[in-house]
């Protein structure tokens, strides 16, 4: 049971055409990043989010490959429900970077770079070995695994001959990332102890000059 | 079913569609009203959401509290035919249907009236037979509510049918 055809490509492409939808690939569906690659560069796992500037990190190096001829699609895989209908593929990055490809290369062959807290995965993108002194930061959840994404890019890159411009990686642990998650930003909560402290000071001033009267020396006649 | 601002989400469903050996994307914005705020593949924003909705081309379907809701509603919002000969502008040879897996399971009823549930995995084929999947891996209830809350607030609340 074969789920490549292309007997009616053409109607379907026709049809497609008429709805404003896409075709893509017919070897399987259910995972969702074999949709979002057809419209995005990147697959970034549900839960928890990737920060934003993590996510803008990545994309704005891939725009870059791509304008160096080097076009590349990455997806990372947090979990088995970033794999919807196929979670057998947790743990088996180059399996699934496998059938992706197969699934995201319809119309032409497609560069992909799949990350996976197991490992990497490579479909249509060479060499392997620029990978190969890279360790995956499984330590920061997403965020971690999409630092390592961006690491292997550059690497990808460089192995075929290409110096992508990298902004400075946000920290797994920076600002955003906490706040992204629900916690407070770093710099807050280094200030609030200062701050505590400093109150806490104005308070035992003010505590102190409204004793005054006792402790002014003997003698000593209060304001009017 | 009406278009709220706040329409909260309780489950989710995953549909898929095949036609003629090909996978048929399921659009991000089903279900709600623009203007809409896109992303890359994703809908951000919008003017209000009906019960159900696609926030993503995935094939993931967010349901709304009530129901219960059945694959017609959806396609009725998306606004593409669905029954036994036709599904969003792919007709069925000659001698052939359109056929609806459920979980995997044949749905023998009308292709409209299969029900949308709580993690219902939903296969539609045209034109050629394609292996449905079983089941679906969703993401937790936290994710989707989540996402379903970032409309554009501000906008004024209206009520629309589709």
């Amino acid at each position: 049971m074969s789920r490549l055809g292309s007997r009616f490509l053409v109607s379907a492409l026709m049809a497609t055409a008429l709805l404003g939808v896409i075709v893509g690939a017919a070897r399987g569906d259910g995972d969702p990043a074999s949709d979002v690659l057809l419209a995005q560069n990147a697959f970034y796992p549900y839960q928890p989010p990737v920060p934003p500037k993590l996510e803008a990190t990545l994309n704005a190096l891939l725009v870059a490959a791509s304008r160096e001829h080097m076009p590349l699609k990455v997806a990372i895989v947090g979990s088995r429900e970033d794999l919807g209908a196929v979670p057998t593929f947790f743990g088996h990055p180059q399996k699934y970077a496998e059938f992706l490809h197969l699934e995201i290369s319809y119309n032409q062959p497609q560069s992909l770079l799949v990350v996976m807290p197991a490992g990497f995965g490579l479909a249509a993108a060479h060499p392997a070995s620029a990978l190969a002194h890279l360790r995956i930061d499984t330590h920061h959840g997403t965020s971690g695994l999409t630092r390592t994404a961006i690491l292997a890019v550059t690497a990808l890159a460089r192995a075929n001959g290409h110096t992508l411009v990298l902004r400075p990686i946000p920290s797994a642990t920076s600002p955003a990332t906490s706040a992204a998650h629900g916690g407070l930003p770093t710099a807050l909560l280094f200030s609030l102890p200062v701050a505590l402290l400093i109150v806490a000071g104005i308070a035992i001033r003010m505590n102190s000059r409204r004793r005054d009267p006792s402790r002014r020396p003997p003698g000593e006649s209060p304001p009017a | 079913m009406s278009c709220g601002a706040r329409v909260p989400v309780v489950s989710a469903a995953h549909v898929e569609l095949f036609a003629y050996n090909r996978v048929v994307i399921v659009p991000a914005g089903i279900g709600l009203m623009p203007p809409l705020r896109r992303a890359g593949a994703f809908v951000r924003g919008w003017r209000c959401a009906y019960p159900l909705r696609t926030l993503d081309p995935t094939g993931l379907v967010l349901l709304g509290p009530g129901g219960p809701y059945t694959l017609g509603d959806l396609f009725d919002l998306w606004g593409q035919p669905l029954n036994r000969t036709a599904v969003a502008g792919f007709q069925a040879p000659p001698h052939g249907s359109v056929s609806v897996f459920l979980d995997g399971q044949p749905w023998k009823g009308d292709p409209g009236r299969a029900p949308l549930a709580r993690h219902s995995q939903a296969t539609i084929e045209v034109g050629a037979p394609v292996r449905p999947h079983s089941s679906y891996v969703f993401p937790s209830l936290a994710w989707t509510a989540s996402r379903a809350q970032t409309h554009d607030r501000g906008t004024p609340h209206r009520t629309a049918s589709p």
